[in-house]
């Protein structure tokens, strides 16, 4: 997954997550294959960035696609380590994967 | 190897003080009843400031449907707190480095701040001065470690290896290879500039929000924002691993799993909008 400025957007990318406006409402969700119109949509609404699939890199693992929910849960669930054994755990974890999820974008672990 | 703590206190009392223009705003708001005029004319006396604060206002995420041309418009459309809060953070983005050096990467740092700062604006309870509030000491709460990065780069760099080999809590494994941590190195810093006291104690116990006397529900957000922007992998501070939401923080905050979910969907979005934001872009 890679940020990118929705001025540089071009057709064909892919969102690697979901774009919701202001008002929390769901404007194109994951998965959106982006035509002209739902970029100058995304631009019409104010959006600056949008998160896209890598479509280039190492981290590929079939063409287009991102990460699988059960890869970004495990990424997760290695970040949040200390607090396993919480019963909260779990639900935590999930939730930000389904709405964000984190795969390809690579945690704090370049040092 | 453990930093020498006077000569870092001799560091953060030979910083240089925050632009004037950030004294007069606070005086100037102290008063009952500053006309926005004045406070326009406080801010245009500092032209770079002013032309950040102008970048800032017509950011989307404000959203504002019509450029905002002058300073007054800016003044009178976002409110005079969050005009001087925005100037406040603008003012130590000058005053440390945004520049490559140390183990830090400067913007993926001010990613994650400039993410903390509108998750925590988002999540704290009460009225739009608590929440403006909750934005600057979510921007803010790490400055600590820019200080460390800054000052003592072989020493930081030690601690985030044995945060990262031991898997310990990032403060946890500061104490334990300096013998202080980024909240403690923050607080100071946020004292020798004369904070507001909600972003001392924010900034001070952002990873212990349990400890917190004066402004729990800030320290919460900030705690809360903090954690929610690592797990979203936004930016980046040094920190691998970390505990999830502390429970008090949690309840205080009033989250329920549908409440966060709907919080953390609009945090991604807020942060999508707010690029300008960022000190350099």
């Amino acid at each position: 997954m890679q940020r990118v400025q929705t001025s540089q957007l071009e057709r064909g990318m892919v969102l690697a997550e979901g774009v919701s406006g202001a008002d929390g409402q769901l404007i194109l969700s994951r998965g959106t294959v982006l035509t002209r119109r739902s970029i100058e949509l995304l631009r019409s609404q104010g959006v600056e960035w949008v998160f896209v699939r890598e479509q280039f890199g190492a981290g590929r693992r079939k063409e287009g696609k991102g990460p699988s929910d059960a890869e970004v849960i495990e990424k997760l669930a290695d970040r949040f380590c200390l607090s396993k054994g919480d019963e909260r755990f779990e639900e935590f974890i999930r939730t930000l994967a389904e709405v964000a999820g984190t795969g390809g974008k690579g945690a704090d672990t370049d040092q | 190897m453990p930093i020498p703590i006077n000569e870092l206190l001799e560091r953060v009392s030979a910083l240089p003080a925050l632009p004037a223009v950030v004294q007069r705003l606070s005086q100037a708001l102290a008063r009952p009843d500053t006309p926005a005029s004045e406070i326009a004319a406080i801010v245009q006396k500092d032209q770079s400031i002013a032309s950040r604060l102008l970048r800032a206002a017509n950011s989307p995420y404000y959203g504002f449907s019509r450029t905002i041309a002058s300073i007054n418009q800016a003044v009178v459309l976002l409110g005079t707190n969050t005009v001087r809060n925005l100037v406040l953070t603008m003012s130590v983005f000058q005053s440390l480095p945004t520049q490559q050096a140390g183990v830090l990467h400067k913007r993926k740092f001010w990613e994650h701040s400039i993410c903390s700062g509108v998750a925590a604006r988002r999540l704290a309870p009460g009225g739009p001065s608590q929440r403006d509030e909750a934005f600057i000491a979510g921007v803010l709460h790490d400055i600590g470690k820019l200080a460390l990065d800054l000052w003592f780069p072989k020493e930081f760099a030690q601690a985030i290896r044995y945060h990262k080999s031991h898997r310990v809590e990032i403060s946890q494994a500061e104490r334990e290879a300096m013998g202080c941590d980024h909240q403690y190195v923050g607080q100071k810093l946020a004292e020798q500039w004369a904070f507001p006291y909600a972003l001392v104690e924010s900034i001070a116990k952002h990873h212990t929000p349990h400890r917190a006397e004066d402004f729990p529900e800030t320290v919460a957000a900030v705690h809360a924002a903090d954690i929610i922007c690592h797990g979203l992998s936004i930016g980046q501070t040094g920190t691998a691993f970390l505990r999830i939401v502390d429970r008090g923080a949690w309840e205080l905050l009033g989250l329920d799993s549908g409440q966060f979910k709907r919080k953390v969907r609009e945090i991604l979005a807020d942060y999508l909008r707010a690029g300008a934001l960022l000190p350099t872009s």
